[in-house]
Formats: structure tokens, C-alpha cells, sequence
């Protein structure tokens, strides 16, 4: 032993550095019992569990628990979910684990899940004491799945779920949770907030949106090093901030599922959200298909536009000529111009849409080359402002070449005579 | 010959011809003709599927090679089977017929196919995909490497019959994510393995290590696939195999494929310089040589051993026959080039644009360019079954072919030439592997325990794994739980190991010349000699200088240069013993094998002008020391064995006797020269005398030092055959080295020393 042990320890120079931080402590050996958890038997073996009863009526941040009761139908729009969604069906889930990725020898240490009953929101932290506890907490949240048929995590459908397959069939159990269907509300929250949040890590969402705010939370990062250094020392007070920590983001599930629900419901919402997010909601609306939202956000959105920001009357006209409402695209190009000026405009987008509006479908080559040459002047501006580059050299030829085409058919028009200059002009056209 | 253009007409008459040239006649040291093979054929085996016969008949072939068939025979008899087939010899049948004959059984069943190469699954891939249009059945084979998309993965996964890849990706991506591969795992029959002579010393133990896991976790989803590889000649295939996979191998080694004629041509330059025993520069007759191939537009390819060699070859080459053809017939070919510009290289010699290649070993492998004509070797390959692989690249199968092997003047090269039977009539080198090698092992294990945990009475390698479980478990990578190990580490044990290189990164090559484009890569290990500052690198033929060396970054600048010298670096190397482990005793030395630490620091380097080869100038090189734990084999003796010799007559002695030692000892070894060092020492720190030792060039020891340790005697007689031999007065590369490095009596000397230690063999054998 002594040998192979002392070659072993020569190497260990030669190999890369194994991070071997030596965790110091104070903390004497603890009971599971000044973390609240208790230990749970099954026929697979033991496991800790944590259970916490949180009274409806309790408000977190700025919601009370109670407002998914009865309500939470409208998240099926969020990821066009085909069944009934029942707050009392519904399992929030999310896991602490040993690393990252979701490789074969990456385990989650911790299971959380969330659900409603009658008259409380309860909280159950399945826990392993090491690594040979895994298959029975397993068994344990196989059967749970049965009561439900839901699942709602953030980003568990690229991360916690399929880490928790692995488990299964690591262990060689069934996963018997194929029924539920998966709500990732990571998805809906970055549609929303793309522009106006810097990120949308749960925590930073809760604090901007939710008005929860963590006290002493240790970061999800930590998580794998306190779990290790538990392991060795084997006092429960090591991970209680990480039953802390897991706790939270269970019931933050259940609150931004509130808030998204909110968004259907209550218009009076509206008023608070930022022009950018109120745009992100006329989108959705508008993809979801639901008329009257969409009407109702649309108008407050062009109050607030004309007021705030022009710009996004571009992305709008968009959306009604995609709705082939032409006509509403034009005004509002031309509310935009009208807004902006002509001098403060970058985007040729709005000129280029008038021009082939008139050239297409009006005829009126006047109006579009009028519309076109604008458009020419705005990247001449762009390019003496900035170094000549690729993207507006072929932008400017673009337009010049519509240009041509737009002065040739105002010749021809003057001509037009016979039939045949007509044909012509169609062929140009269907070469458009 | 054509009397207007001094042109042969075929390379047929050339071969009769220059036998009688006078400008090579005298060169000509020795001319082996193979006659052409028939090829011998067997029926179609009994059990083979109509449909699968049926495309064969269709495209006109009505019976197998015999080691086709047999192989075929065996695999359906349940064997793990190994081929040893030659370039060209329609292995691929041996492993795509016993396959899809399984695959047309039975659909669910998977096949996994391991090429050592991106390049070679490829086109391994294109080929059964051919077979598979042609059968018009439901079975998909795919590549899955690093150019995989991440969209086609899923597809692949689940879906793919014959999933074709390479063992880093194995080892990297597939393993340790085996839960999404279940589909394959469960229904694993077949794992093809091809090239298996590739998977040896560092690389091979790696591998085998890879085999260890990909059994473990094809046990654990209850499948028991059976192997099937393909090897070029090797002296144990047999034993190669069962040491990689650690199973019962049936070997097949007689060749059923038929052969056209071939000639083996082996040819010293000439000796420019009796005294000095200098022989005319082995690059520039190769460089003649193959002119002479390619303006006779026969297609050719040479091969040279190192990457430098292959850039002054090429340029040479397309100076040479620029009136011929323009720079893109002749091409340069290695690692380091970009696999575009690869694929477009093997294109062009397929479809006989490119009359010309100038290849390092990188050619060596399957990858499909077609049969050639002819091959020139710059250099002898450093094992006889390089020189055959090689040597096979030319020969298509109703033409003779051409070898020219020019020996350069290295002792090695000259020991070859000088005793073609050595060569003709030898078995080739065995292939070793060491994959208990106590670094290696340890990362696979932890790689293992990361896709399961050990579990009590598990085998995995030696004897030791429940030592390293316990090592691990208190480096607080594993945790173990009554009679199981788990992984409790945040890291991902794969993604920090490598099983190219003992180097585990690679420095990258950018050229400033305009702007900044990464022209190449140089690994670790050759990066201190090959990209110092001022070093002149050549990458296709164009020189850049080195202008400064990121060393920590790994990264060197370089700039296009035209000048007329290349440069070469000089190593200095420190050696510790820390333990022995075997030792023998003779009358008048020691003999023993353990570990050692090794101290290398690049310390300058000469500037050598083209052509004449002459040292212009040097410069130093400040580059940090590296320092290296493996293992080692030495020899040491009384200080006053040479009777009235001086300490200094000494030195000269052990330098000489080193230097043909450590290149001879390749004929011993299937490894590249630079994998095995020597370094001798008047006064050795461990036994205060005067030591010759060998080490291997990899942190641990792969087997080489271990294996020169058993032949030890053997290898001293070819040392002294090889000095007697030698037709030089007093020393010169091709023996003991110049005298400029051995004095005056460095030959003679050595021979003494050799005498006495010889001898003392004998009397310890008689006794």
C-alpha cells in the first residue's frame, strides 16, 4: 500500500492540481431536527425530508399565495399546454445538484417541489445524506408525480428534468412522471424581459418583479461545495442555508406564476410595466392569438409610444403587416416619420415598407420614389457618419436600384400607350 | 525511353531502366521484388442474407477474399476477432458484412464503429452508406463527432444503427452522457475497431482504458457486444488486441486480396566524405528521386519524418517541377494543416489532380486518396510496419509498383540498409501499450466513477483499484458509502483529459504577416524546440520566423520570412532516480528498470543553411524547465572498465555508444523515435558511475523502457553489429556520431566498451 501510495503522491505533482480546498468549521455536529427535517423511510432505504406548510394568506413579496386558486388556466398560454391547468395540480420543482451540465455523475443532492392544498402552500425538500440514499428519495418523488399533472420549474426542461432522468435510469427505476406537462416559466420570462431586465436568473426576477428579496441567501453556486463539505463533516447546519435557498425558489415558482396569470387578468397591471415589457405583452398577445388582450394592450401601447419612444411603432407595423392590415402598418410608418422627423431618423426600414406600399399596391410610383429617395439620404447620412461598410454599401444599392426601376416605370407611364408597356411593367414587378 | 524528352513511357520501363543509370546504379544497395498475388477467394458463407449476396452479385463480384469470409465465419461463431490485413485489401468487408448481415436479422440491434481519426469515420461512414443504398433497408449509419450538429445528435442517439466516431469523442462526449444513449447501449452488438495498430504506446493505453469504460457500461445496460478490428502488420496483433480489449481474440492474418508486382528499392546516398563518413543529404536524394517519379508524370508520394522535413521537401519539390506542373499538384500533407484543406488534398489525389504529396505518418492511416504509383521514403520510417503501411500507399492492382527507401544517415537508417535481411525477413514491431500506467489509469477511473459508481469486487485494470478508490476518496474526489464509491466532484473529469498527448494543450500557430490568421498548432511538448523565439517554422512550404512566444498563453507570433537556413534547437536534460524495481547483475555491469524524474530545458539553438546543410549561427532559448515522472531503464559499470583509459576516453565511449543505442532501439519498439530518450552520465547521482539510461518520454511510462530492460543483451549486439559494420575510420552519424561530437576515438572506444560487456554476457551465460 505504502508504495503504490507514495507513487501516487509523486504524480500528483505531474497531474493536473485536484481543487482540494480544506473546508474549515466550527460547527459542531447538529440534528436534522434544528433544520426541521425528519428522516423518511421507504422501501428503497432512507432519506431526509424537510416539510414546510406556508398559509395561503401570506403574502410573498407582492402577492398572496392564494391568487393561483382558481386561476391558473391562463398559464396554459405561456407554452400552449393542451390539459386543464388546476392550482392544486400543479408541482413546483427545482433541484440543488453536485456540478454542472448533465453528465452521468453530476446528482442532485436535493429535490424541492411545491403544490397547493385546501388551505396551504407546502413546501417538500427531499434531501440524501450521501450518494447510496439517492434511489429511495427517487422512489419517494416517483410517486408523488402520480398526484399531479404539472410540472412547473425554471429552465427544468433543459436542466433539472433531464439531470432527473438520468437518475432514474442510472438507478434502473421507471420515471414515472411522463404525464405531466412541463411548464418552464424561464421561457415566458425571458420573452418578457429581454430588454428590461439585465438577466433573468430567478433571483434577480423575484427582486425587480416579485418585490422578494432574500435575506443572507447563499448563491445556487455554493450549493455543490456546502453539500461536500457536509458530507465530510456531517452536521446538517452546513446545508441549512441551502434548504433555505431551495425553499425560496419553490415558492418564487408558485408567485411568478401569480404574476404571469396577472397579465391576463388584471389590465390594471399594465399601467406599472415598462414600455418595453408593455410591447413584449402585445406580442404575446398577439402570437397567443387573444383578440381582445391584444386590442386592449395595442392601444395603450400607442399612447405610451407616441409619448416615450416612436421607434417602436416599426416592430408594431410589422406585427399588422404580417396581420395583412396594410393600412394600419402605414399609418403608423407615417406616424412615425411624422413623430421622428425626417433628421432623426437611422432606419430606412419604415421608408423602404411607404415605398413599396405605393410602388406595389397604389401604383403611385410618385409617392414611392419620393419615399425611396428619403430612404437613400438616411444611408447617406449613415455613411458619412460611420466608416463606409458592407452592410450599407449593399443597403444603398438595394435602394438604388429600386430607384431605377421606380423611374424607369414613371417613364413608361408617360408613354402609355399601348397594352404591351403595361405587360412590361407587370414582368418588372413579379421581378420584385 | 522516349529519346526527344528523355521521358519514360511507363513506369514499368522506368523500373527496368534505372537499374542501369549510372547517376543512380551505385546507389542501389539492394532491390527486393515481391511478384504479383493472386488473390485467393472463398464462396459466399452459407448463412449470408440473399439481399446482402445479392448487391454483391449485382456489381459483378461472385466470391470473397478468403480472409473475408473466415472473418465473417468467426464473427458468427460469437469470436472477438482481429484481421491483419495490408493497405488495400477490402477490410472493410470483414467488419460491414458481418454487421449488416445482423443489422438485416435483426433491426433493433446497434453496431458502434471507432476509427482513430474524424477523417477516416468519414469516409468509413460514405462507404457503408453506399452498401446500405444499395440493400434499400431501414439502416442509418452516422458520424458522431465534434462536427456533428447538435440538432442531428438527438436523431443519432436514438435512432442511428451504426454510429460511427472516434474514442476521444468516447471518451469525452458519449460516456460520460451514456444515459441519453440507452437505445445503443442496450443493443450493442458489435464495436468495430480499425487501425488498431494506431492505439499504442500513450494514445493506446488511453484507449484501452476508454475499452474499460465503454465495457463497464455496456455491462450495466446487460449488453456484451463483440469486437471486430482491423490492424496493419504488426508482430502481435493477436496479443495487441487481448491487451486493449482483455478479452479472447481469434486472429486472421492470411490475406486473400490479390497484389500487383512490387519493388522495393533501398537506397543510401552516396559518401560525399570518406573521413568523416558523411553521407550526401538524404532529403536531397529523396528530393531527386521523386523528381524524377513525378516528371515522368507518375503519381507519387513521399514521406518524410518529421513535419519540418515534409515542408523542405515540398518546397524543394514544387521549385524542382514548376515547369511540369503549378503548385497545386504537388501538396504538402500533416498534422497541424486545417481538415478543409485536408479533405481537399485527399480529393485531389483521388481523382489524380494532384500528381504529388509530401506527407509526415499522417498519410500512414486508411484515409482514402486512392492507390498511387509510386512511394519515396525520406528516411526509414522508424519500424518496419510504418515502412510496409507506407510502402502500400503505392500499388494499384494490375500495375508494379516502386519503393524507394533512401536511408538517411542516421544509425538506424544505416543498420536497415546495411542488412536488408533484417528488414525482409524480421517480424515487424510489436505494438505495447501500458494501460495500468498509474497516471493514465487514475483518470480513467475517475472518468468511470463519474458515469457509475465502483462498487466493491469491481475489476477495473491491475490490482490496484481499490487503492486508487481509497487514494481518491481521500483526495475528496470520491465518497464511498459501505461498499460504493460515488463521484462528489464539480468538476467534469473528461474535459481535463486528453488521450492524444502526453501535452494536454496544444500552442497555436498565428501569423501576423497581415492582419492575424492561426496558421497551425505544435504541441506541448515540441512547442520549446520547434516555436522558440527566432525559430524559422515552415508550414506549406513558406517560412515564418517566430517573433515572440506566448508561453503562458500558448500562443506564438510569427511572420512570413525569406531566408536561406532552418533552425534546430538543442534539449538539455537533468535525471533522478526515485525507485527501482527490477534489476539484473552481470560480471561487469548492472542492469535495472524503475522511475525517475526528469528535468528538460530547451537551451539554444543553430541556424543550418539550406543545401549545404552548414551551422551559420545560433542563439539561446529562455524558456521555463519541464519536469517529467516516468519510467526508466539504465545500465551502469565500474569507472575503470576500459582499462587504461582515461575518464574522458570515457565519456566519448558512453556518448557514442548512447547515441546508437537509442536508435537502434526503435527496432525493438513501435514508437517513434522522440518517444524514447537516452541520456549517459560519467557520474550518475543514483549509482556514482558511469550510466546509460533510457527513459520514456511520457509522464508514468508507457512499456518502452520496460521492453528495451528484457532485450537488453540483444540490443548490445546489434549495437556492436552495427559500429563494426559501419564503414567510416573513426565515427560518423550514421554509427556513433561525428566526430566532431565523439573525438577522434568516440568509434573506437565504444567498440571496447561494447567488448566488455559482451563478453561478460557470454561468461554469464556459459556459467
Amino acid at each position: 500500500m505504502s508504495q503504490l501510495k507514495n507513487r501516487l503522491n509523486r504524480l500528483k505533482k505531474t497531474q493536473a492540481s485536484i481543487d482540494n480546498k480544506v473546508i474549515s468549521s466550527h460547527l459542531k455536529g447538529g440534528e436534522w431536527g434544528e433544520v426541521g427535517a425528519v428522516t423518511k423511510t421507504n422501501a428503497y432505504g432512507s432519506f431526509v425530508k424537510r416539510e414546510i406548510r406556508i398559509p395561503l394568506q401570506e403574502k410573498i413579496g407582492f402577492y398572496p399565495l392564494y391568487q393561483l386558486v382558481g386561476s391558473a388556466q391562463a398559464l396554459s398560454h405561456l407554452q400552449s399546454i393542451k390539459s386543464n391547468v388546476l392550482h392544486d395540480k400543479m408541482l413546483f420543482f427545482d433541484t440543488e445538484t453536485t456540478g454542472l451540465g448533465i453528465g452521468a455523475g453530476n446528482v442532485p443532492f436535493m429535490l424541492g417541489i411545491g403544490y397547493y392544498t385546501d388551505d396551504a402552500f407546502i413546501v417538500e425538500q427531499l434531501f440524501i445524506r450521501n450518494p447510496s440514499e439517492e434511489l429511495a428519495m427517487l422512489a419517494y418523488i416517483n410517486e408523488k408525480f402520480q398526484h399531479f399533472t404539472h410540472l412547473v420549474s425554471y429552465n427544468g426542461k433543459t436542466f433539472d428534468l433531464p439531470l432527473l432522468k438520468n437518475r432514474f435510469i442510472i438507478h434502473r427505476l421507471t420515471y414515472e412522471g411522463e404525464h405531466l406537462e412541463h411548464i418552464d416559466l424561464l421561457y415566458p420570462a425571458r420573452s418578457l424581459w429581454r430588454n428590461s431586465l439585465t438577466t433573468c436568473k430567478l433571483s434577480h426576477v423575484e427582486r425587480k418583479r416579485l418585490g422578494i428579496h432574500r435575506v443572507d441567501d447563499v448563491p445556487g453556486s455554493m450549493a455543490p461545495t456546502l453539500y461536500f463539505k457536509y458530507l465530510i463533516e456531517k452536521d446538517p447546519n452546513i446545508v441549512a442555508d441551502v434548504f433555505r435557498h431551495n425553499k425560496v425558489d419553490i415558492v418564487t415558482l408558485a408567485i411568478l406564476s401569480i404574476y404571469f396569470v396577472s397579465l391576463f387578468e388584471k389590465r390594471d397591471v399594465y399601467s406599472n410595466l415598462e414600455l418595453d415589457e408593455l410591447y413584449r405583452l402585445c406580442v404575446w398577445f398577439n402570437n397567443m392569438e387573444l383578440t381582445d388582450l391584444f386590442q386592449y394592450v395595442y392601444e395603450l401601447l400607442t399612447t405610451r409610444v407616441i409619448e416615450e419612444d416612436p421607434n417602436y411603432f416599426i416592430p408594431l407595423a410589422m406585427i399588422f403587416k404580417k396581420k395583412k392590415d396594410v393600412e394600419t402598418s402605414v399609418s403608423l410608418w407615417k406616424k412615425f416619420i411624422e413623430l421622428q422627423g425626417h433628421q432623426r431618423i437611422i432606419n430606412t426600414e419604415p421608408y423602404i415598407e411607404l415605398a413599396k406600399y405605393y410602388e406595389h399596391r397604389k401604383k403611385d410610383f410618385k409617392q414611392a420614389i419620393y419615399y425611396t429617395k428619403e430612404a437613400e439620404l438616411r444611408v447617406y447620412n449613415r455613411i458619412s457618419l460611420s466608416k463606409r461598410n458592407q452592410k450599407y454599401t449593399e443597403i444603398l444599392q438595394e435602394i438604388q436600384k429600386r430607384k431605377n426601376r421606380l423611374e424607369k416605370k414613371i417613364k413608361s407611364r408617360v408613354n402609355e400607350v399601348d397594352q404591351n408597356s403595361v405587360v412590361e411593367l407587370r414582368q418588372v414587378e413579379m421581378n420584385v | 525511353m522516349n529519346r526527344l524528352t528523355g521521358k519514360f513511357n511507363s513506369l514499368h520501363e522506368l523500373i527496368k531502366e534505372i537499374k542501369n543509370m549510372p547517376q543512380y546504379k551505385a546507389q542501389i544497395t539492394h532491390w527486393h521484388t515481391i511478384p504479383a498475388k493472386e488473390a485467393r477467394c472463398a464462396e459466399f458463407p452459407e448463412q449470408i442474407q440473399n439481399e446482402l449476396k445479392q448487391v454483391f452479385l449485382d456489381r459483378g463480384i461472385s466470391s470473397l477474399y478468403t480472409h473475408q469470409a473466415e472473418s465473417f465465419q468467426e464473427i458468427n461463431k460469437g469470436n472477438h476477432v482481429v484481421t491483419v490485413t495490408p493497405t488495400a485489401s477490402g477490410k472493410t468487408l470483414c467488419y460491414n458484412l458481418p454487421v449488416l448481415q445482423r443489422l438485416l436479422e435483426d433491426n433493433s440491434a446497434r453496431a458502434l464503429y471507432m476509427f482513430p481519426t474524424k477523417a477516416l469515420a468519414q469516409d468509413q461512414v460514405a462507404e457503408v452508406n453506399e452498401l446500405i443504398n444499395l440493400l434499400e433497408v431501414d439502416i442509418k449509419a452516422y458520424t458522431y463527432d465534434g462536427d456533428t450538429a447538435p440538432t442531428a445528435r438527438q436523431a443519432i442517439r436514438n435512432a442511428g444503427h451504426i454510429v460511427v466516431t472516434n474514442p476521444d469523442m468516447l471518451h469525452s462526449a458519449i460516456l460520460p452522457h451514456h444515459t441519453k444513449w440507452v437505445k445503443l447501449f442496450e443493443n450493442l452488438q458489435f464495436i468495430v475497431i480499425d487501425e488498431l495498430h494506431t492505439y499504442r504506446g500513450v494514445f493506446g493505453s488511453h484507449v484501452a482504458n476508454v475499452l474499460r469504460r465503454l465495457k463497464r457500461i455496456c455491462n450495466f445496460y446487460g449488453s456484451n457486444p463483440q469486437f471486430i478490428c482491423t490492424s496493419a502488420t504488426i508482430a502481435n496483433p493477436k496479443e495487441h488486441a487481448e491487451r486493449l480489449l482483455e478479452q479472447k481474440v481469434y486472429l486472421i492474418d492470411k490475406n486473400g486480396a490479390p497484389a500487383g508486382e512490387k519493388h522495393v528499392v533501398f537506397y543510401n546516398p552516396p559518401i560525399v566524405n570518406q573521413q568523416l563518413g558523411i553521407r550526401r543529404s538524404s532529403v536531397l536524394e529523396s528530393q531527386k528521386l521523386a523528381s524524377l517519379l513525378l516528371k515522368n508524370g507518375i503519381q507519387t508520394i513521399v514521406f518524410a519524418r518529421s513535419r519540418v522535413r515534409v515542408e523542405i521537401l515540398l518546397t524543394y519539390l514544387q521549385e524542382q517541377t514548376k515547369n511540369e506542373f503549378g503548385t497545386k499538384s504537388i501538396r504538402g500533407y500533416r498534422g497541424g494543416y486545417l481538415p478543409k484543406q485536408r479533405r481537399e488534398i485527399e480529393r485531389g489525389l483521388r481523382n489524380g489532380e494532384i500528381r504529388g504529396v509530401v506527407s509526415t505518418n499522417a498519410l500512414e492511416l486508411g484515409i482514402d486518396i486512392g492507390q498511387l504509383q509510386a512511394c519515396v521514403m525520406n528516411g526509414y520510417p522508424g519500424s518496419i510496419a510504418s515502412t510496409w503501411q507506407q510502402s502500400g500507399r503505392a500499388g494499384r492492382r494490375q500495375e508494379s509498383s516502386l519503393t524507394f527507401m533512401v536511408a538517411s544517415s542516421n544509425p538506424l537508417d544505416q543498420y536497415i540498409i546495411q542488412n536488408p535481411q533484417f528488414f525482409f525477413e524480421a517480424t515487424p514491431e510489436e505494438a505495447r501499450i501500458e494501460a495500468d500506467n498509474l497516471l493514465i489509469l487514475i483518470d480513467h477511473i475517475k472518468c468511470a466513477a463519474y458515469e457509475l459508481p465502483f462498487e466493491k469486487g469491481e475489476k477495473f485494470g491491475g490490482e490496484t483499484l481499490l487503492e486508487v478508490l481509497e487514494f481518491l476518496t481521500e483526495e475528496k474526489v470520491l465518497h464511498q458509502v459501505q461498499d460504493r464509491w460515488y463521484w462528489m466532484e464539480q468538476s467534469f473529469p473528461a474535459h481535463n483529459i486528453s488521450l492524444r498527448s502526453a501535452a494536454q494543450e496544444n500552442f497555436i500557430i498565428i501569423d501576423m504577416t497581415e492582419g492575424s490568421r492561426v496558421i497551425g498548432e505544435v504541441d506541448r511538448f515540441s512547442a520549446p524546440t520547434l516555436i522558440h523565439e527566432e525559430a524559422i517554422y515552415i508550414h506549406e512550404g513558406i517560412q515564418f520566423q517566430v517573433e515572440k512566444l506566448d508561453f503562458e498563453e500558448k500562443k506564438a507570433f510569427v511572420r512570413k520570412v525569406d531566408v536561406d537556413y532552418f533552425t534546430d534547437a538543442n534539449l538539455a536534460v537533468q535525471l533522478k532516480v526515485l525507485q527501482v524495481d527490477k534489476q539484473t547483475e552481470t560480471n561487469s555491469h548492472e542492469i535495472q528498470y524503475g522511475e525517475v524524474t526528469v528535468n528538460a530545458k530547451a537551451t539554444f539553438f543553430k541556424k543550418i543553411k539550406y543545401k549545404t546543410h552548414e551551422n551559420i549561427g545560433s542563439g539561446p532559448i529562455h524558456l521555463p524547465e519541464e519536469e517529467l515522472h516516468t519510467s526508466s531503464y539504465w545500465f551502469s559499470f565500474a569507472e575503470n572498465i576500459l582499462e587504461n583509459r582515461s575518464k574522458n576516453d570515457l565519456q566519448f565511449a558512453l556518448l557514442g555508444l548512447s547515441n546508437v543505442l537509442v536508435h537502434i532501439a526503435p527496432l525493438y519498439l513501435m514508437c517513434d523515435p522522440m518517444d524514447i530518450r537516452v541520456v549517459p552520465q560519467v557520474k550518475a547521482i543514483h549509482t556514482k558511475l558511469p550510466t546509460i539510461f533510457f527513459y520514456d518520454r511520457y509522464p508514468g511510462g508507457v512499456g518502452l523502457s520496460e521492453r528495451l530492460y528484457e532485450v537488453h543483451h540483444a540490443l548490445l549486439e546489434q549495437a556492436k553489429e552495427l559500429i563494426q559494420g559501419c564503414t567510416c575510420l573513426s565515427g560518423c552519424p550514421a554509427c556513433v556520431g561525428p566526430i566532431e561530437e565523439v573525438g577522434l576515438t568516440g568509434k573506437e572506444f565504444a567498440l571496447e566498451l561494447l567488448g566488455v560487456l559482451i563478453n561478460e554476457n557470454n561468461n554469464e551465460l556459459i556459467h
